[in-house]
């Protein structure tokens, strides 16, 4: 018998992989792994607050049938919403087009998202002021700019690395205590030296 | 500075796994990192393993017997094989160097035989080796899996499940070697024609 953990030839170099039996619970017969589609709705119409993973979909040996459902759903900006069940729980999804694939996300239920608006603190906020709000336009103004995620990097992953390769030299670590916070100032205050800020950046 | 290990390395970026571009050096890493959890199934037994030194994608070539140039701290295991109707020497892999070696011989598949080679005529495993046809898939395997739990369970027999690493499941439980092959081996059989009469399913091979 193939030794638990040895490598098999395989294409994919899969693994010879001990499971408990509640692992094997998990597989199901292949009727399970559908995923039903309830209805057809335009994606910008659904909103992003559900969205909770994403998922690529293969094909699967149904190359065709994948080929046009992506083709339809992308160019009537469409998206099927159904139900998918994922190791034991069943997921409300969203099957959609996205550069070539497509994707299956998982929704959150309703009652999994609080209505903002039963917040107390948040329903007792009082209307800004019309001066402030000026204010808070012309710093958006300045502030515009087009979403590119690539702007963001993990910057923490990259100084955990950065702290192994020191440790790996035989570098002494030393921690930086963070400044302290600044003071919370007033509101008004904040918005002007923002404003000033910007001008001279 | 101190030598980590006895192995001479050999063409460590090799690729082995083409589709998956997998090298030499990425089987050897990945079989450190198990070694703490293979090495006891491994250990104290005759191995036979295939080796693919151009790849999964070209033959590979399955050995019993040490190849040349095995060096001396490899353990060997000498014994007569009916099948290859002479005197063998079995590899048998109880350390790490042990297991890197055969991964720098792009020895992918370590098979372990059900018996170990101080009681090589009394096996201490019993395997049920289920390999689905189609349309029959996991699913399938994994409904007979837990029949045949059921059933080692009533012999007192702890059974244990893994996959095959190919299409299906490998369950297999210890013995206390008080039984010879072909005890063991009828046993298993009966099993496996009780779960055909059954389920309908199955279809038993006397191996």
């Amino acid at each position: 018998m193939a030794c638990p953990y040895s490598l098999r030839a395989t294409p994919t170099a899969t693994v010879s992989t001990p499971l408990t039996w509640e692992e094997l619970d998990a597989i199901r017969p292949e009727s399970d792994r559908r995923i039903k589609v309830d209805k057809y709705v335009q994606i910008l119409g659904v909103d992003p607050l559900y969205f909770q993973s994403s998922y690529i979909l293969g094909p699967d040996k149904a190359g065709d049938a994948y080929g046009l459902l992506y083709s339809a759903l992308e160019k009537r900006g469409m998206a099927g919403v159904g139900r998918y069940t994922m190791r034991t729980k069943e997921y409300p999804v969203l099957i959609h087009a996205y550069r070539g694939a497509l994707i299956l996300t998982t929704l959150r239920y309703p009652n999994e998202v609080i209505d903002p608006g039963a917040v107390k603190d948040i329903k007792e906020l009082k209307q800004p002021g019309k001066k402030e709000l000026e204010l808070a336009f012309k710093i958006l103004d300045n502030l515009t700019g087009e979403f590119d995620i690539t702007e963001y990097r993990d910057t923490y992953r990259e100084n955990v690395e950065k702290l192994i390769k020191k440790k790996l030299k035989g570098e002494t670590i030393r921690v930086e205590r963070p400044e302290k916070r600044e003071e919370v100032r007033e509101l008004m205050v904040a918005l002007e030296q923002t404003l000033e800020q910007m001008k001279k950046g | 500075m101190e030598r980590l290990t006895r192995v001479q390395f050999t063409s460590l970026e090799k690729v082995l796994y083409p589709a998956a571009g997998v090298r030499k050096l990425d089987v050897v890493k990945y079989y450190i990192r198990v070694a703490p959890r293979m090495l006891p199934f491994l250990g104290g037994r005759a191995l036979v393993v295939t080796r693919y030194p151009d790849g999964v994608e070209a033959e590979g070539f399955y050995g019993k017997d040490a190849p040349q140039g095995t060096p001396d701290w490899v353990r060997l295991f000498h014994t007569y094989s009916e099948a290859a109707g002479r005197d063998l020497d079995y590899i048998v892999c109880d350390d790490l160097d042990t297991l890197i070696w055969l991964a720098n011989l792009a020895a992918l598949e370590l098979h372990i035989p059900l018996s170990r080679i101080d009681r090589p005529d009394n096996p201490d495993i019993v395997l049920f080796d289920l390999d689905p046809q189609p349309p029959a898939g996991m699913a399938e395997a994994a409904r007979v899996a837990r029949l045949i739990r059921e059933r080692l369970k009533g012999r007192g027999l702890t059974a244990w499940v893994k996959t095959s690493g190919k299409r299906g499941l490998h369950v297999a439980a210890p013995l206390d070697r008080g039984e010879t092959f072909e005890e063991t081996r009828a046993y298993a059989h009966s099993v496996g024609v009780e779960l055909a009469k059954e389920t309908g399913i199955v279809s038993s091979e006397k191996g």
